[in-house]
């Protein structure tokens, strides 16, 4: 099994990502920002990533990590 | 009103991934940030530093940035980015990610952001102190599940026409279908709670509609000491459930995201 980290692989699917980077995470408000990515708007956006996201897992089939007998 | 920030004057803004203890925040020499141009830095107030780089206003600033927000490719590409850059600081004894998207004036703005939330900062740095975050997903082919228990739940009708035959097979698969989806999230919560026991914390990320074959995504909260155990219970209960036709699949580790939302700041 593989240690690596996730974005020096190819292998982390982009879903992984989005539930974390975008969905999770600290999060920062207040007037001192410049922007804040709107969250709310991000997840209306989110469906238009998770569409390509899953024309991209169908075409790379799924490159995650598999635990398996080594 | 404060005097416009020298950053922001010159068409630029402060991009913040994370939060770390001043020490122990040394940033490898060549790492870009996420618009793969400018170097990452940290800067710090007091005893928290953080994790920041330049961006162009005309690619971050808030009209633009709510543009780009809606360009997939773009998306894609800039949160592949944010994830690289704070995977460079994961050998540090903690680390806070932020959430994608936030932006600063300048540099002061970042300070006085790190002054304000000192706190709870600190707090939560205390908790993740030597611990990582792993992805657990769990899937089974569904349809697969679905044909062995129909298959299990016996013959019958045969004796009394094709008819009632047809009738009583379709029965069977509705029943299977529903069986199948308490033997799926059975399964996941069984492996769920294997883990989760081997873990410092566990929360379930969300399931995928569109995906009926993962049955268990999830987050697990683990100390550095302990990684190497917690993978050996994730082999192992992957081994043991393969025969079932379960898969799993682990990816780490992360900084933990999972761990450091807003539902996570009660103690």
């Amino acid at each position: 099994m593989s240690s690596a980290h996730p974005a020096t692989r190819q292998s982390v699917t982009l879903l992984e990502l989005v539930d974390r980077v975008l969905d999770k995470g600290v999060v920062l408000s207040g007037d001192i920002t410049l922007a804040v990515a709107d969250v709310d708007l991000i997840r209306v956006e989110l469906h238009a990533l998770l569409a390509s996201v899953d024309r991209l897992d169908r075409a790379s089939d799924r490159r995650a990590l598999p635990v398996r007998d080594r | 009103m404060s005097p416009e920030p020298t950053e922001a004057r010159a068409g630029f803004g402060v991009y913040v991934y994370g939060v770390l203890p001043a020490k122990t925040a040394s940033v490898p020499p060549d790492l870009v940030g996420l618009d793969d141009r400018h170097r990452v830095t940290v800067c710090a107030h007091e005893g928290l530093a953080a994790i920041v780089s330049r961006v162009a206003l005309d690619e971050f600033g808030e009209e633009r940035l709510r543009d780009n927000l809606a360009r997939p490719e773009w998306l894609e590409q800039r949160v592949r980015g944010h994830e690289r850059v704070l995977e460079a600081f994961l050998e540090a004894p903690a680390l806070l990610p932020l959430r994608f998207g936030a932006i600063f004036r300048g540099d002061e703005q970042v300070q006085a952001m790190l002054a304000e939330n000192a706190d709870a900062f600190a707090a939560a740095l205390e908790r993740m102190r030597g611990r990582r975050e792993w992805s657990v997903k769990a899937f089974v082919d569904r349809q697969a599940l679905i044909e062995q228990l129909a298959a299990s739940g016996g013959a019958g009708g045969g004796a009394r026409g094709e008819g009632h035959a047809y009738f009583a097979r379709k029965q069977r698969e509705r029943d299977a279908r529903e069986r199948a989806h308490t033997v799926a999230a059975a399964l996941a919560e069984e492996l769920h709670e294997t883990l989760a026991e081997a873990a410092s914390a566990d929360t379930y990320l969300p399931a995928r509609s569109d995906a009926p074959d993962l049955v268990l995504n999830a987050a697990y909260l683990v100390e550095r000491a302990q990684e190497s155990s917690f993978l050996r219970v994730v082999q192992e209960a992957a081994r043991e459930r393969q025969p079932g036709g379960m898969r799993v699949e682990i990816t780490g580790p992360w900084p933990p995201y999972s761990f450091v939302g807003r539902d996570e700041d009660a103690p």
